[in-house]
C-alpha cells in the first residue's frame, strides 16, 4: 500500500520521471488507473489525502513540565502591569530596578505573562547590573524560577545551589558574591570578617568584588580596611576605596577633601548679595591622586593640569555639610549663589557628592535650582541632572511639588521631571496594589 | 447603549477599510441585478459576465500551472526563487481571482519553512487544483459550497448582500482571540468569537491600510450582545456584526479537550476541504518535549505552530497547570492567541 510519503516522494522527482503512487484511504475503494495527465491525477490523489490526512490526525503525546510550586502573594494591579510593559519596551529602562525592588519590598508578584520579557531585559542587562538576578528572583518568585529551569538563557536568575561556606572556598566569583551578599544581609560583622580574612590572598578582582558588595551597607567600621586599600596595587581597589570613603560620613578622607574644597570655594558678601570666589586647585599632588582624583585622562603627552577638572573631583568628594555648615546657609540657598563661569562646574560637583552621599536635600535643591535657575547646559550639567532625576525621592515627581518650568524650560529640565513623575506614579501604582 | 442604526453606520464606516479587491468587487457589482423585465443586460452585468470570463481562463492557466510543477518535479521550485510564485499569482490577479493569488504568494515561504517542506507545498498545490476544478464545476455544487468555492476564489459579497441574505444570529459573544496580520500593505485583524447560547463561532476580519488604527470595539475578554449576520459559506464562519447592544467583560470560555478540537476541525474540514485556521478553546497545558505543545488530562497533545515563536507567555502563565486557552489551529499546529488566569484573559 502506497502512503502519502509515496506520493511526496513522486512530487519531488516530477511525473516525468516517476510513477503516480495508488493511495488507499481508509474508508474509500482503492485508487484506480486513472486515465489522462498523471501530473492531474498525482494532485487529485493527493487532495484527497490532505483532506484526509488532516481530519483524521491523530493526537501526539506529551512529556509533561515539573509543576511551580505556587505564589501566594498578590499580583501587581493593571496599571502596574502596563508600566512594565512600557519600562520593558524601553521607555526608561533604566528604572527597571527601581520597579522591582518596589515591588519585591512591598511582597508583591509580577503577572507571569510579564516573566519572559522581564527576564530577557534582565539577561541583556547581566552582568553589568550584578544585583539584578537576586532582585528578579525575589520579585519574580517561584515562577521566574521556574522559567529559569526552562531556559538556559535565563539560567543566571537560578540561586546557586550546595553550601554557603563551600561557595566561599571554591566558588566562582559571583557564588563569592552572592554568599557574601547574603551573609552582609544578615549579619554585617560576619561580612566584615569574611573580606578581611580573605583580602591578603584575594587577587585584584575579588578585591573590586569584595568592596562592591560592601558597598551596599557602609558602616564606619568599614574605614580602616578602605583606608588601606588607597595604597593597593591595583588602580580599581584604589578608586573603589575612595569612591566608598567619600560616601561614609565622617571619614578622614571626607575631612581631607573638605579642606581643599574650603580652600578652593569661599563666599563672599558685596554690594549685590553672595557670590562665590573659586579658586580651582593648580594641580593634583600625590596626597590628592592618593584619595582617588585624577588629574584626567591618561594621554600621549603630558598635558597643563584641566583645573575645572579637579574642582570637579574635589566638590564631588567633599562632604555637602562642608557648604552648608561653613557657609551657614541651606542647600537651596548654596545652589542659588552667584558663582558665575564656574556654576556648570559646581553643579556637577554637587550633584555627584549629593548622589554618593544620598543626600535628598541637596537632590532636591540642585533639581529645583535646574529647573528655574539658569539653563543647565554644558553636558556634564546635563548628566549630572539626569541622574538626580533617577536618584532624587521620588515624592519630588507629586503633582505640585516641585516649581513649574519655565515656559522655555531647557531639555534636560522637562526630561527630569518626566522622568520624576514616572518614578512618582510607579510608586504610586504599587501602593495602591500594596493596600489593596 | 448603541443603536441598530449606530452599529449599520459602524459597518459601512468598516467597510471603507476593505481590502482592495474588495473594494473593487463592490464596485463592480452589478446594481441593477434582480431588477424584473426582460431589459437588456446593463453595463455591470457585461462587467459581472466579463469577470467569469476572465476568472474561468485564469482558472484553466492555475490549472495547467500546477500540473506543470507536478510534471517538472517540487524540487524545481526550491530553487526558483519568489518569483516563481509572485509571477503566476500577479496573472490571477490580473483574471481578477485575488483569493487565488493570495493563496499562491502565501507558498513563497514554503520551501524555505523546513523539514517536510515538500509535503506542505504539495497539499497546497493539490488543494489548489481542488478549488480551481470546483470552480469550473460550480454550477454543480450545492449552493453552499458553491459560495464557499467562491469566496475562496476571491469573488466578494458585499456587505448589504450579507445582511439581506439570512436571519442574522443574535446571542452574547465572547470575544476569544484577535490576531493581527500585515499583508501587501494591509493589515487584516481576525476577531473570534463564540456565542455563549448557541455555542457558534464566528470570525470578524476588519482592515486598514498600512499605518492606519485598526478596528478596535471587539475587545479580547468582552462579552457582546448583538445580533452576527454570517457570509453564506458550506461552513459558515465569517460574519459582520449586524446589530450591537451592550459590552460587559466575560468569563473564561468552556475549553474542549485535544480529541474535541481534532473532532470539530474533521467535521468542518468535510464542509469544507480548504478550511486550515480553526477556531480553537482548549483546556490544556503547554509542555516542551518531544516538541513544543499542549496536551489535555487526557494525555492528548497537539503541537505548538512552529511559527508562533517561543510561546514564553503562555508557559509562565501555565506553571505546568492546565489552563484554558484560545487559539487557531491550522495543519502545523496550534497558534495559541489568549489564556485565562485567575486574573482574566491574558493576549498572547
Amino acid at each position: 500500500m502506497s502512503t502519502w510519503h509515496d506520493l511526496v516522494t513522486a512530487g519531488l522527482i516530477g511525473t516525468e520521471r516517476a510513477v503516480v503512487p495508488a493511495v488507499g484511504l481508509p474508508g474509500l475503494p482503492p485508487a484506480e488507473d486513472e486515465a489522462g495527465d498523471p501530473a492531474a491525477v498525482l494532485l487529485d490523489r493527493a487532495a484527497m489525502a490532505t483532506a484526509a490526512r488532516r481530519a483524521g490526525r491523530r493526537a501526539d503525546r506529551a512529556e509533561p513540565l515539573p509543576v511551580c510550586e505556587p505564589d501566594p502573594r498578590p499580583a501587581v494591579g493593571p496599571a502596574a502591569s502596563r508600566r512594565l510593559a512600557r519600562l520593558l519596551s524601553g521607555e526608561h529602562l533604566d528604572l527597571l530596578t527601581e520597579w522591582l525592588t518596589a515591588v519585591a519590598v512591598r511582597g508583591l508578584r509580577i503577572p507571569p505573562q510579564s516573566l519572559p520579557a522581564l527576564l530577557d531585559a534582565a539577561r541583556r542587562g547581566w552582568p553589568a547590573d550584578s544585583g539584578l538576578p537576586r532582585l528578579l528572583a525575589e520579585a519574580g518568585g517561584p515562577r521566574a524560577m521556574w522559567l529559569a529551569g526552562l531556559n538556559p538563557d535565563w539560567e543566571f536568575v537560578a540561586t546557586p545551589t550546595g553550601d554557603g561556606d563551600e561557595a566561599w572556598r571554591l566558588g566562582d566569583v559571583r557564588q563569592r558574591r552572592d554568599y557574601l551578599a547574603s551573609v552582609l544581609a544578615t549579619d554585617p560583622d560576619a561580612a566584615r570578617d569574611l573580606v578581611t580574612g580573605g583580602w591578603p590572598a584575594a587577587g585584584p578582582g575579588d578585591r573590586v568584588m569584595f568592596l562592591s558588595v560592601l558597598a551596599g551597607r557602609l558602616a564606619p567600621a568599614d574605614e580602616p580596611l578602605l583606608e588601606a586599600a588607597l595604597d593597593d596595587r591595583a588602580e580599581d581597589v584604589r578608586r573603589w576605596a575612595a569612591y566608598l570613603l567619600a560616601r561614609l560620613p565622617g571619614s578622614a578622607l571626607g575631612q581631607r577633601m573638605a579642606e581643599r574644597a574650603r580652600r578652593c570655594v569661599r563666599i563672599e558678601y558685596g554690594d549685590r548679595g553672595p557670590r562665590l570666589a573659586v579658586t580651582p586647585p593648580t594641580g593634583c599632588d600625590a596626597l590628592m591622586r592618593r584619595d582617588g582624583i585624577t588629574p584626567g585622562p591618561a594621554r600621549g603627552r603630558p598635558q597643563p593640569p584641566d583645573r575645572a577638572r579637579l574642582l570637579l573631583e574635589v566638590v564631588a568628594r567633599a562632604p555637602l555639610c562642608t557648604w552648608t555648615e561653613g557657609f551657614g546657609l541651606t542647600a537651596a540657598q548654596v545652589v542659588s549663589v552667584r558663582s558665575a563661569d564656574w556654576a556648570p562646574t559646581l553643579f556637577a560637583g554637587w550633584s555627584q557628592a549629593a548622589i554618593a552621599q544620598g543626600d535628598r536635600y541637596w537632590m532636591a535643591a540642585l533639581l529645583g535650582r535646574a529647573i528655574t535657575g539658569p539653563r543647565p547646559g554644558t553636558p556634564a550639567e546635563l548628566e549630572a541632572l539626569r541622574r538626580l532625576a533617577r536618584r532624587a525621592d521620588p515624592a519630588l515627581g507629586a503633582p505640585g511639588a516641585l516649581p513649574r518650568p519655565e515656559l522655555n524650560a531647557p531639555p534636560g529640565a522637562a526630561g527630569a521631571i518626566r522622568v520624576l513623575r514616572f518614578r512618582y506614579d510607579m510608586l504610586e501604582e504599587l501602593d495602591v496594589d500594596y493596600h489593596r | 447603549m448603541p443603536t441598530a442604526s449606530a452599529a449599520r453606520g459602524k459597518c459601512r464606516r468598516r467597510a471603507y477599510g476593505a481590502p482592495v479587491a474588495e473594494r473593487r468587487d463592490r464596485a463592480r457589482a452589478p446594481r441593477d441585478r434582480g431588477v424584473p423585465g426582460g431589459r437588456p443586460p446593463g453595463p455591470a452585468q457585461r462587467r459581472a459576465e466579463q469577470r467569469e470570463a476572465r476568472v474561468a481562463s485564469g482558472l484553466t492557466e492555475l490549472d495547467r500551472w500546477l500540473c506543470d510543477q507536478v510534471r517538472q518535479g517540487l524540487a524545481a521550485s526550491q530553487r526558483s526563487g519568489y518569483r516563481h510564485w509572485d509571477d503566476i499569482a500577479a496573472r490571477m490577479v490580473d483574471a481578477q481571482a485575488p483569493g487565488l493569488a493570495e493563496r499562491l504568494r502565501a507558498l513563497a515561504g514554503v520551501p524555505y519553512s523546513g523539514p517536510g517542506w515538500e509535503g506542505r507545498l504539495l497539499e497546497e498545490y493539490a488543494l489548489l487544483r481542488l478549488l480551481a476544478t470546483a470552480c469550473r464545476e460550480q454550477a454543480r455544487l450545492p449552493p453552499p459550497l458553491r459560495d464557499t468555492v467562491r469566496s475562496r476564489v476571491g469573488f466578494t459579497v458585499r456587505q448589504a448582500d450579507v445582511l439581506a441574505s439570512a436571519a442574522p444570529v443574535s446571542d452574547h459573544w465572547l470575544v476569544l482571540a484577535r490576531r493581527d496580520l500585515d499583508q501587501d500593505r494591509i493589515r487584516t485583524r481576525r476577531a473570534w468569537l463564540r456565542g455563549q447560547r448557541t455555542g457558534r463561532t464566528a470570525l470578524v476580519l476588519s482592515f486598514a491600510a498600512s499605518g492606519e488604527l485598526l478596528d478596535d470595539s471587539l475587545a479580547v475578554g468582552t462579552e457582546i450582545d448583538a445580533d452576527l449576520a454570517f457570509y453564506p459559506a458550506a461552513w459558515p464562519l465569517r460574519a459582520l456584526v449586524a446589530t450591537r447592544r451592550d459590552t460587559v467583560p466575560g468569563g473564561p470560555p468552556p475549553g474542549v479537550t485535544v480529541a474535541g478540537l481534532l473532532a470539530g476541525y474533521a467535521a468542518a474540514l468535510g464542509a469544507d476541504p480548504w478550511l486550515d485556521t480553526w477556531p480553537a478553546v482548549l483546556e490544556a497545558t503547554p509542555a516542551r518535549a518531544p516538541f513544543p505543545c499542549v496536551y489535555d488530562s487526557a494525555g492528548d497533545a497537539v503541537p505548538l505552530h512552529p511559527r508562533a515563536g517561543d510561546c514564553w507567555p503562555l508557559f509562565a502563565l501555565s506553571g505546568g497547570r492546565p489552563l484554558t486557552m484560545a487559539g487557531e489551529w491550522t495543519p502545523r499546529g496550534l497558534w495559541p492567541l489568549t489564556a485565562w488566569d485567575e486574573g482574566g484573559p491574558v493576549p498572547l
